[in-house]
């Protein structure tokens, strides 16, 4: 557990973390968008609308989770050295799959959206959740559903990030339509980065008041 | 000891590979037919709008008679790979409108692409050149290129449409 925190170099995650705690963690604490400022590019491209920050979320979720799972079980058979290729191997399948599967099932937004459906393969914000998370448990029992509630709450903070954009976006855009274009996309993410920063700081404060 | 980890290594890496493209090709299988049906009905609908009938413009002829209006696809190369689209001529040869099927251009300079851009409605006017638009000169150039080599070629070999409009049901 020491050897994990250390690797992962921010919050030292506590001996015996609940289930609640480390995917509440992954999802807020460690949020990927607003506190590691990972895959910005889909996040500021596709938050327009809702209905489309909504499909890359579910989509961005399907691949972390499921690639998070397969690593985790595969991570006894996957030597150290290959380890990366493998990772980024299991991550294109799944975007592909993805794919695949919105051409299916949800072709209109798969229209809209069809590229940073293709580019989940380079979001950073999965590798760096799946090389994370590989160094403890592995292939145990307990090491997959780890790996389970932390990539849900990966995925789970993204989707939160990627919705708070289009949120704010779509509704801007009712009265400035520059919120729906690309500049917009950078001034909503500034303010609501900087609005998320004190918000934190403001959290902080008061617990080391009443600590 | 190195040589057997770096064996190892390489036969993980391979036997993953393999699994994965079995996966890949399972799940294409199973989606084909919905990804198929999905792209004739878009295509449906594009004629739909350009000339008031639900119907799909053979590939093969490239040609559709409807209404007075003679459809043709067609397709051009942009910024991201292949531009398709279907033109729509009047009886006197004057380009009718234009609708993109498919494309991989960049979001967001693609956008004059969507049916609902002026600026691909700017085919349909007539008379005025349709000029390139920048920031997504490429793109626009392309199709610009693509359009007007169509109609040249529509011009050069006027269509095989049966005299007499074919008056399809609506």
């Amino acid at each position: 557990m020491s050897a994990r925190a250390e690797r992962s170099g921010t919050v030292t995650a506590p001996a015996q973390e609940t289930a609640l705690g480390s995917f509440a963690r992954a999802a807020i604490e460690r949020n990927p968008a607003a506190v590691q400022l990972l895959g910005l590019c889909p996040l500021l491209a596709v938050s327009n609308t809702v209905a489309n920050a909504a499909g890359l979320a579910v989509a961005s979720a399907g691949v972390l989770i499921g690639s998070s799972l397969l690593a985790a079980a595969l991570s006894r058979i996957i030597p150290a050295q290959v380890r990366l290729p493998c990772y980024v191997l299991l991550i294109a399948t799944f975007t592909t799959v993805a794919m695949l599967l919105m051409q299916a099932y949800a072709f209109e937004l798969y229209q809209r959206i069809a590229l940073f459906v293709q580019i989940i393969v380079t979001n950073c914000m999965i590798l760096a959740h799946i090389e994370r998370s590989q160094t403890g448990g592995g292939a145990t029992r307990s090491g997959i559903l780890r790996a389970l509630v932390s990539s849900s709450g990966a995925a789970a903070g993204f989707a939160l990030a990627l919705l708070a954009m289009g949120a704010v976006r779509e509704f801007l855009a009712l009265g400035f339509p520059l919120a729906a274009m690309a500049p917009g996309a950078f001034l909503v993410a500034g303010v609501l980065l900087a609005l998320t920063r004190l918000a934190q700081r403001f959290l902080e404060n008061r617990v080391r008041h009443e600590g | 000891m190195k040589a057997r980890q770096a064996l190892q290594g390489v036969f993980v890496t391979a036997a993953l590979m393999a699994a994965a493209g079995a996966v890949l090709a399972a799940v294409q299988q199973l989606t084909e037919e919905r990804v198929r049906a999905n792209a004739l009905a878009a295509e449906r609908q594009v004629v739909r709008e350009l000339a008031g009938v639900a119907a799909t413009v053979p590939d093969d002829s490239l040609l559709l008679c409807e209404r007075d209006l003679v459809l043709r696809r067609d397709t051009t190369r942009g910024y991201g790979g292949e531009v398709d689209y279907i033109v729509a001529f009047a009886q006197d040869g004057r380009i009718a409108g234009v609708r993109v099927l498919h494309h991989a251009e960049t979001p967001g300079f693609a956008d004059i692409l969507l049916p609902q851009s002026d600026w691909l409605a700017g085919f349909g006017v007539g008379e005025a050149e349709v000029h390139a638009v920048t920031g997504a000169t490429i793109t626009s150039r392309a199709v610009i290129d693509g359009v007007t080599a169509t109609r040249r070629r529509h011009v050069e070999a006027p269509s095989a449409c049966p005299p007499g409009p074919s008056e399809a049901a609506p």
